[in-house]
């Protein structure tokens, strides 16, 4: 009873990191006392724990003083909760910044849309925007699948632009524009009409669908329709604006926790000797502590106000979450892994009956 | 063809070339009045929603009577053909006009 008792009481107020380690500290001074014979043993105490013992006599020992002392490195370093609350704060502020880029959604597109401009001659249609309707982004070239084609006999303005891939249409849509340039400076305006069409569109409640998804979209014929054609993306409609889109907010919201844990790291450690790996864990934690209190924000948001335009999964944060917490389960398996083959090196020596136990503790 | 009215489906975004909805003619004239009064449209503009309120009272019109298939296909091509003929000019472009239109039509069946 009494041991259950105690169990309870160690689970809902368990000692501090600090207070454990002191406590050892206190039992390592004890057995070491005894084991010199500087301690009389009290028979009072014959049935009292380890740990009972130690404080009786040798007192309150500090941890880390006890290591001064024996002269071991204590330079090593590891997350504390101030690392914990800051990221979550971090996490907090790239959310926000998120939110404060939809709210200037329309200014921000505005912007954009006059950097489109200087790779759109004359203003003319874009071949991205050749299929339209709505959430026609998430049907046809706004996904970065330049080979995407629209069905045969799809026409525009009266000329056939069916069965060519999309980047075809572009560069003769910047040929067309621009007669005078030569074939680099073509790619090279086609590339970039591309990219900063997706990028104007970014800050748009639809945003732009996931790498790659047109590839399951499906035309079917369909005299209703001006173009003839009605096209649907079952993986998209599946995946909703929700969970199959990036929109501006993703990526502002993502270079700002990036940055503020970077910038935080680089100044905490400018000058550490600490380990590179011990640092390395230490941003992958903070990273995987920031993304995820920015994901949990938008997955609650997302529980009361699924309208809203934070309500989404941003994709630009949850990968790197992923990537960060699985990199920081690596490099703790990789110091465990280290710690337990030093402990087993130094077990192997402790057996063996050719070395001395001075030489043991001088090699620890 | 079987059409729904979109009032009854107000949460989809409409749009005439991805839903096969019909919208109301007083709505569809009211968004043009108003698209009209607040845009400063040239006459390619102008001629683009003329094209497109055409459409939407076409497609009002299906919805409510016997025109086959191939018919209803010809009449929209024919509008269509026209737009590009005098203006060089799709109904549908993800332009200005296309875009306000159906950005005002939505709000007005309540879509956010």
């Amino acid at each position: 009873m009494r041991k259950l008792l105690s169990g309870i009481k160690k689970a809902f107020s368990p000692a501090s990191d600090e207070q454990y380690w002191n406590q050892k500290a206190a039992e390592l001074e004890y057995l070491s006392k005894s084991y010199k014979g500087e301690i009389v043993q009290d028979p009072a105490l014959s049935s009292s724990s380890l740990q009972e013992r130690a404080v009786a006599a040798v007192g309150h020992v500090d941890f880390e003083s006890m290591l001064e002392g024996l002269e071991v490195d204590t330079s090593y370093v590891a997350i504390s909760s101030v690392h914990i609350v800051l990221a979550v704060k971090y996490g907090l502020v790239g959310t926000l910044i998120g939110h404060l880029t939809n709210v200037n959604a329309d200014k921000i597109e505005e912007i954009l849309l006059k950097l489109h401009g200087y790779f759109k001659p004359g203003g003319k249609r874009s071949p991205l925007d050749y299929h339209t309707g709505a959430k026609h982004r998430y049907t046809f070239g706004h996904d970065l699948n330049v080979f995407g084609e629209l069905p045969p006999g799809y026409t525009i303005g009266g000329k056939d632009v069916g069965g060519k891939s999309l980047y075809s249409l572009v560069l003769d849509y910047i040929k067309e524009g621009y007669p005078n340039c030569g074939p680099v400076v073509g790619h090279f305006k086609a590339v970039m009409h591309i990219l900063t069409h997706l990028i104007s569109d970014l800050p748009t409640k639809d945003g732009v669908p996931l790498p790659f998804t047109s590839i399951f979209t499906e035309w079917v014929e369909n005299g209703d329709n001006v173009s003839g054609y009605s096209a649907k993306n079952p993986v998209m409609d599946f995946l909703g604006r929700e969970f199959g889109t990036i929109n501006a907010a993703d990526v502002t919201a993502y270079a700002v926790i990036k940055v503020l844990v970077k910038s935080h790291h680089a100044i905490e450690f400018h000058k550490s000797v600490a380990e590179e790996g011990d640092r390395e864990l230490i941003l992958a934690q903070m990273y995987s502590v920031a993304y995820g209190a920015s994901i949990a924000v938008q997955m609650f948001i997302m529980m009361v106000d699924p309208g809203s335009l934070n309500a989404k999964l941003n994709h630009m944060i949850a990968w790197p979450f992923l990537y960060n917490a699985g990199k920081s389960q690596l490099l703790l398996l990789r110091q465990h892994g280290e710690v337990l083959g030093d402990y087993e090196r130094s077990l192997a020596q402790l057996e063996s009956e050719s070395a001395r136990f001075e030489d043991w503790v001088n090699a620890q | 063809m079987n059409m729904i009215d979109h009032a009854d489906n107000p949460r989809e975004e409409y749009h005439f070339e991805s839903s096969m909805e019909f919208c109301s003619p007083e709505v569809v004239l009211s968004v043009e009045k108003k698209i009209r009064s607040s845009m400063s449209l040239t006459p390619e503009d102008s001629a683009q929603l003329k094209a497109i309120v055409e459409l939407e009272l076409m497609r009002y019109d299906f919805a409510h009577g016997q025109y086959d298939a191939t018919c209803r296909k010809q009449m929209i091509q024919a509008v269509r053909n026209k737009l590009i003929k005098d203006f060089s000019r799709e109904p549908f472009e993800n332009g200005p006009v296309d875009k306000a239109f159906y950005k005002a039509l939505n709000r007005e069946y309540g879509y956010v």
